[in-house]
């Protein structure tokens, strides 16, 4: 190898390196201060904050720490960002000030680990239940609503169910048939009127953090729009057991046999539950 | 007990037959108007929950939001992330706002106005 070569080569090891460094020192939930004093930082350069400024050159009025400092803290700033747009009814919920230090309890709790920032919220709702507030239960279930609406918008596209797919089975082939939800479907329960909360808040009413209230909520997407609906126990239940691998024979008797389950509603409102659930396209094609 | 198993067997037929007769309603349904459509589902249903990606996009609007002009990330378990991802590192938020918004790492630091710190990542 020439040495031009050798010397460009060597250049581009050590902005390599720099850039791995940097994006550790940068990332650190803690800081830039505590990321100098890390393992991964001392593989890259083993520099203390005094000696920092051997990178990082100070300018005319900022320390080389201040300089590099702008960039971690924007970082962390930009997950807080993301946690408030994946979580606005929380953040209402909480208020700006304790959403805040929720969220950044949980950047150093969860650190971003998945270049889809889509992915970094997912464990709020667990998050929040450890929590020391005598709503924690409530709020995690509002953190599981508003993070399904998250999967829901970044799930895989699949084709929905179609007229001939079903046209083609025979009548007693029906009890066989696997229906199965698309992937941007998410079949919840919860202990606390979640949704009715939501939409409170959304639409500008005045909302109290509700008493203990089973409740039951579909979310999906159609037309790459994200929707909520509301279910009784009777559909969640069905919906439920599809979603586990029941067939649809299976499915039916199994809510048929629940006693909890109201079997007048169920099967004056089977028509029209799969009609609606067919139109919005919340199964999957068969094939 | 087979009587019994027969009925219900009969009874788990006729809940499938409902079913059944659900979808295929349902596929005319998915054709109908709009009118229609929002009829079934305007009570209980709200678009665009949480989707700050789609926010003054129009994608709470219709079909053609954020991401549905996106042809790369549509479908692909990514739509959100074209929004979001572009602005995880500071030079993708160049010309983003990025900088501008009051609780960001620049705007809120009066000691990097005018220092070149804010857009230009380690330039001495």
């Amino acid at each position: 190898m020439s040495a031009p070569r050798e010397s460009a080569a060597a250049v581009q090891r050590e902005v390599a390196q720099l850039q791995r460094w940097m994006q550790h020192v940068c990332t650190h939930p803690r800081g830039v201060a505590h990321a100098l004093t890390t393992a991964e930082s001392k593989a890259e350069y083993d520099v203390t904050v005094d000696q920092l400024e051997r990178l990082v050159p100070p300018s005319k009025a900022l320390s080389g720490l201040d300089r590099i400092s702008i960039y971690a803290e924007m970082y962390v700033l930009r997950l807080l960002d993301v946690l408030r747009e994946d979580f606005p009814v929380l953040l209402h919920a909480l208020g700006p000030q304790r959403f805040e230090e929720l969220a950044r309890a949980y950047v150093v709790a969860h650190p971003s680990r998945h270049y889809n920032l889509n992915q970094f919220g997912r464990h709020m709702s667990a998050f929040v239940a450890t929590r020391d507030d005598k709503h924690a239960a409530f709020l995690a279930e509002l953190a599981q609503l508003e993070r399904a609406a998250t999967e829901s918008f970044d799930a895989e596209r699949a084709d929905a169910l179609g007229r001939a797919e079903l046209e083609a089975l025979r009548p007693e082939q029906w009890p066989a048939l696997a229906l199965r939800l698309v992937p941007s479907a998410r079949v919840l329960a919860f202990r606390h009127p979640v949704n009715r909360y939501y939409v409170d808040v959304r639409e500008g009413r005045k909302a109290r953090i509700p008493k203990v209230g089973a409740s039951w909520t579909l979310v999906y997407r159609k037309d790459w729009i994200v929707w909520r609906a509301q279910l009784s126990r009777e559909q969640h239940a069905l919906l439920e057991a599809l979603a586990s691998g029941a067939t649809l024979g299976r499915a039916l008797e199994k809510c048929a046999a629940r006693t909890e389950l109201d079997a007048a509603k169920l099967q004056q409102g089977l028509a029209a539950w799969f009609r609606e659930w067919s139109a919005e396209g919340i199964f999957r094609s068969l094939g | 007990m087979s009587t019994k198993t027969s009925k219900q067997r009969v009874a788990s037929g006729a809940l499938v037959a409902f079913a059944v007769t659900g979808l295929m309603a349902g596929f005319s349904a998915s054709c109908a108007s709009d009118s229609q459509k929002m009829e079934v589902s305007a009570a209980a249903k709200h678009a665009c929950a949480t989707l700050n990606a789609c926010k003054g996009q129009g994608g709470c609007k219709g079909t053609a939001n954020a991401c549905a002009g996106k042809n790369a990330c549509k479908g692909q378990g990514g739509c959100a992330t074209c929004e979001k991802h572009s602005c995880a590192g500071a030079n993708a938020c160049k010309g983003q706002g990025g900088c501008k918004s009051g609780d960001n790492g620049c705007a809120g630091k009066n000691s990097c106005k005018a220092k070149g710190g804010c857009a230009v990542p380690v330039k001495h």
